[in-house]
């Protein structure tokens, strides 16, 4: 008689939800109201639910447990043929420790169907796991049990209909949800404004750093009237002096030496120079050449330097002059005709 | 890098960053014309609407919030909820594909307080109020 009062009893007592014990995640009435919600799920669709948390709380181990056969129970606790789980491992560590609180879950299925991914399809927040507040993702995890295992046809679906009686007059929302437009687009406005402003500033340094440099001015014949130059704007040298000086302008060798004349003279700058040898050494001195010397050049000077008075030639007005000069007749000699 | 070819990668960059702002201010629509665009309407009163789909419910969720992210989502066995600024989405199986509501928010509201009461508003309900328990240790 005692063993068939047993008999009777205990699988009741194993199908009925049980009270709720000390739970690390849930607070009693929440694990109850889980553990109700997977007895229904379970009810309709023969597949057993449940959910199995370890917690490492500094060094204390601790886990929540529960099932649709009652807070505190797992899903072993009766003889289920199919059953769907959800599990995880939550560490925190204390405050002095360089190390971060860490999580990780995962759903296991019995047949094989339901897995993690199908889990995070659905987008729960699952960094919560280590915030204040893991029963939040816990509970909506366990929840969808159900809906994953009809998705993968491990039980038929089951069907929420809308309440038509009127709800109670204290029904009412409460949180805002914020603005849908701004949760939609807000992110591409601010990469459109990001790259609006990036093409800005690139456009900006692009025209900063790319001015077109301008060319430095070639020598200009300078005039036999030096007096009437006007000292030119100083200009910074955009190469060295010593490099202009080192390379000046070739004379075109086809050309006839220069006559001899007031030496070619470049103003200098009115500033001192930026580096470079001292403008005495550039500017050309009175015997210093502006242009190396020719052959054609040079011949005449080689001539002149031998000869006694090392005069240039003549040019045909002197020629003229020197002429009338010798048929006029010498002082001495008009004294001698007297 | 030359200098016309920079300004034209700075255009280029300038130009995409105004195609997708202009995009961002103009295009798209609410969570009721996506519906309306994608699922077959099959009743209307007022403004509470019921579609259709040949897809799962976790095919259609998983579309409409990737397609217009819902402010939060709440999960039954038998449905899935999504909260919009002005209007509730219910999912819930039909047959072999799904079925969606769509109410404003205070209608919806009454009509899903089973589900979500309790969680976006006051009212009860047997929704997953969880009240924020656990061991309160994360850093």
């Amino acid at each position: 008689m005692k063993r068939l009062a047993v008999a009777l009893v205990l699988p009741l007592l194993l199908a009925a939800p049980g009270t709720a014990a000390a739970d690390v995640i849930f607070d009693p009435a929440d694990a109850d109201d889980l553990a109700a919600t997977l007895a229904e799920a379970y009810t309709d669709q023969g597949v057993c639910y449940g959910w199995h948390v370890t917690v490492d709380n500094v060094g204390s181990p601790q886990e929540s447990v529960g099932s649709n056969f009652g807070a505190g129970k797992t899903v072993s606790s009766g003889s289920c043929a199919k059953k769907v789980e959800f599990t995880a491992n939550i560490t925190y560590t204390s405050e002095s420790s360089e190390s971060e609180d860490s999580a990780s879950y995962d759903v296991s299925s019995t047949p094989a169907g339901v897995g993690r991914d199908d889990l995070d399809a659905l987008d729960i927040d699952f960094d919560g796991l280590t915030g204040e507040d893991p029963d939040v993702a816990i509970g909506k995890a366990v929840t969808a049990l159900p809906l994953l295992a009809a998705d993968k046809g491990l039980a038929k679906a089951l069907a929420a209909s809308p309440d038509t009686a009127s709800a109670p007059a204290d029904a009412q929302l409460t949180d805002d949800p914020g603005s849908d437009w701004w949760r939609e687009r807000g992110g591409m406005l601010l990469w459109g404004v990001g790259l609006m402003l990036a093409g800005g500033v690139f456009v900006w340094w692009v025209l900063r750093t790319n001015r077109p440099h301008r060319r430095p001015s070639h020598v200009q014949p300078v005039p036999d009237d030096l007096s009437s130059l006007e000292p030119l704007p100083y200009e910074p040298p955009a190469e060295p002096p010593v490099e202009q000086a080192e390379e000046p302008p070739a004379a075109p060798p086809v050309e006839p030496p220069a006559p001899p004349g007031p030496p070619i003279y470049a103003p200098p700058p009115p500033g001192p120079p930026l580096s470079g040898p001292p403008a005495e050494e550039t500017e050309p001195g009175p015997d210093a050449e502006p242009a190396p010397k020719t052959e054609a050049a040079a011949k005449p000077e080689a001539e002149s330097a031998s000869g006694s008075d090392a005069a240039p030639a003549p040019e045909p007005d002197e020629q003229a002059a020197g002429e009338s000069e010798q048929a006029r007749p010498a002082p001495s000699d008009l004294k001698d005709k007297e | 890098m030359r200098f016309r070819p920079k300004l034209l990668v700075a255009s280029a960059i300038g130009g995409v960053g105004l195609i997708v702002l202009l995009f961002a201010i103009f295009g798209g629509g609410g969570i009721r014309s996506y519906l309306d665009d994608n699922f077959h309407r099959q009743s209307a009163s007022g403004k509470s609407v019921v579609y259709t789909a040949s897809a799962k419910p976790k095919a259609v969720y998983e579309q409409i919030r990737s397609a217009r992210p819902p402010a939060d989502t709440q999960y039954d066995p038998s449905g899935y909820f999504l909260r919009y600024s002005d209007d509730i989405v219910a999912i819930t199986a039909n047959g072999a594909g799904s079925r969606i509501y769509v109410d404003d928010e205070r209608r919806g509201y009454s009509h899903w307080l089973l589900f979500v009461g309790g969680v976006w508003g006051t009212g009860g309900g047997s929704g997953d109020n969880f009240r924020g328990g656990g061991p309160g240790g994360g850093k």
